[in-house]
């Protein structure tokens, strides 16, 4: 059986070593254009958004906003977002989530991407606590958690830092964050902010 | 009424009703004031745009008498209460575009109002009270004194570690050539990542051919060189390596 | 065909869960963050207040509800047509921000997706990418 690890080897030595190419990949060929597959304004059937209701195996149950039911498979190939790129055994019940896939024939999604409680916040700093930012976000309250090692911050499109002294209180900031489920809380993944 | 009465509700009823009838940014005000919720999208502007009115005939009435003003003012706290229950993420909207959601500060400062049309000795302190308790005028005094406090404690400064963010080295890796040859093939994000030396290593899923694959990408963890970044993309079913760069 | 290079992020829209539970349905009435929609800062005069792109030296031609756009990213030249749903991004709370893959640069928010349109094109942890949009 091969392990994460046997696995890591393996592809680190593939791109480490100057390794062959034997296949028959050609990037240039597969660069057709996009189908066109869905109508603008139409919902997406390859999109899964809501929240978790329950985990079987690799099978989430997810509720939709609107009121859909939606079934997600999760497989080796699937990112899973939380925070950070992560496992599947960091999702839980009650997370909400977006995912992209493909909608097989018995309507489930096969996830090639799962994005946990992600949050995209555009909002003015209110105040700076320690290790935390207090944001104004549409007129509502947000406490945004700082995670040392993980939080970044990129100033004007310039390379992501872990400095973050720059930020001003006043300030508007975007966040990419984890939403902390049923709080007005949020971890913070990045901030872009202008210096 | 005292003068200093007359100059402090006056003064408030009339830049608030100015504000309404006359600002290029009322409607937006209005929009996300509980005003909508109350009386609907619909009629939302122009309600607003009747307050504002009846709002500077109140201040035309205040040297003859103050119980239009009073009224209005209870009408303000009944709203404020209104918007706190029904719309606990609108604004106010009162002066101002500035979203803030309804809160104490406002209560306070429609309480203030109130009683400076008995008290002329409140319509003294109003100046200052009302600057203070005021969201638009934050930008004056509370958030340079929230800087300098920041500036003084700096309450992020654990935040700042050794190590790369993720985030910078993905930034590196969209700026490679070698990102580039296969970006639009990559169905996930990034499925795992790991350190291995000067290296950070990034695996992406890609499809080809009706077969999944792994693009793995080794990037520089030190150093902002994309010109460096290598690839390998690897069969997930038999491990044949497709495609390097 | 005319293109303009910008700022490209997304929104969740739909009263969906997280802070996105009071959003609601967007400028237009109809925003739902699992379609291919997008919020525009030129979707009305009343929306141009609040954006004003001209702060940042943009002209935008105005567009109303479901007028579609075509948005290229130009890190991996994937692209997404969409149409408006929704008022936004507010362009001048960001004037001169700049993002950029290789050569390819584009300053000032432009364009916010869906999360169901931003994923074709990107990944959501992303969060913000220079495109390319054409405007008609």
């Amino acid at each position: 059986m091969t392990t994460k690890l046997d696995r890591r080897v393996f592809l680190t030595a593939a791109v480490l070593t100057g390794a062959t190419a034997v296949g028959s990949l050609d990037p240039a060929e597969a660069f057709a254009a996009p189908k066109f597959d869905v109508e603008p304004g139409a919902p997406d059937p390859n999109f899964v958004e809501g929240r978790i209701g329950t985990i079987t195996g690799t099978m989430l149950f997810v509720t939709g906003s609107d009121g859909v039911f939606n079934r997600v498979r999760v497989t080796g190939a699937t990112s899973v977002w939380k925070l950070t790129p992560t496992s599947f055994e960091k999702v839980a019940v009650g997370d909400g989530l977006y995912a992209r896939g493909v909608r097989m024939a018995d309507g489930v999604l096969a996830a090639e991407s799962l994005w946990v409680n992600i949050v995209n916040i555009e909002a003015h700093i209110s105040s700076i606590g320690r290790n935390v930012l207090h944001l104004e976000h549409h007129g509502s309250k947000i406490v945004a958690h700082v995670v040392p090692g993980t939080t970044a911050t990129v100033y004007n499109g310039t390379p992501a830092i872990s400095d973050m002294s720059l930020l001003k209180v006043g300030g508007h900031v975007k966040v990419i964050g984890a939403w902390i489920p049923d709080t007005n809380e949020i971890q913070i993944a990045t901030v872009y902010a202008g210096v | 009424m005292s003068p200093w009465q007359l100059v402090f509700v006056g003064g408030v009823l009339a830049w608030s009703g100015g504000f309404k009838l006359f600002a290029r940014t009322a409607p937006v005000a209005a929009a996300s004031s509980a005003l909508r919720t109350l009386v609907g999208q619909r009629h939302t502007v122009w309600v607003y745009r009747t307050v504002g009115a009846v709002e500077l005939a109140v201040v035309a009435s205040l040297p003859f008498t103050r119980m239009p003003a009073v009224v209005l003012s209870l009408a303000f706290i009944g709203y404020l209460a209104y918007g706190r229950l029904k719309a606990p993420t609108s604004s106010c909207g009162c002066s101002s575009a500035h979203r803030s959601p309804i809160g104490w500060r406002n209560f306070a400062f429609a309480g203030v109002l109130l009683a400076a049309l008995f008290v002329p000795a409140v319509a003294v302190a109003g100046f200052v009270l009302g600057f203070a308790l005021s969201p638009q005028f934050d930008r004056y005094w509370l958030i340079p004194l929230r800087q300098w406090k920041v500036r003084l404690t700096h309450p992020l400064a654990s935040a700042q570690t050794d190590e790369t963010p993720l985030h910078s080295t993905v930034q590196q890796l969209q700026r490679s050539d070698a990102y580039r040859k296969v970006g639009q093939l990559l169905r996930s994000d990034v499925v795992d990542s790991w350190d291995e030396g000067e290296w950070r290593m990034l695996r992406y899923t890609m499809r080809y051919q009706e077969r999944t694959a792994s693009a793995v990408f080794a990037v520089p963890r030190h150093a902002d060189e994309p010109a460096r970044v290598r690839l390998a993309v690897v069969d997930d079913t038999d491990d044949a390596i497709l495609f390097t760069a | 065909m005319v293109a303009v290079r910008g700022e490209m992020s997304w929104f969740c829209c739909g009263n969906a869960w997280g802070p996105c539970g009071s959003t609601g349905h967007g400028a237009c009435g109809t925003c739902n963050s699992g379609s291919r929609q997008h919020a525009w800062p030129a979707a009305s005069q009343a929306c141009l207040d609040i954006t004003r792109p001209d702060l940042c030296g943009i002209g935008l031609t105005r567009r109303s509800c479901g007028f579609r756009h075509r948005t290229t990213n130009l890190c991996n030249g994937a692209a997404v047509t969409t149409s408006i749903a929704d008022c936004g991004p507010r362009t001048r709370s960001f004037c001169g921000e700049r993002s950029c893959c290789g050569a390819n640069c584009a300053s000032n928010r432009l364009i916010d997706l869906t999360p169901s349109a931003y994923s074709v094109i990107a990944s959501l942890s992303t969060g913000l990418r220079p495109v390319s949009v054409d405007v008609g």
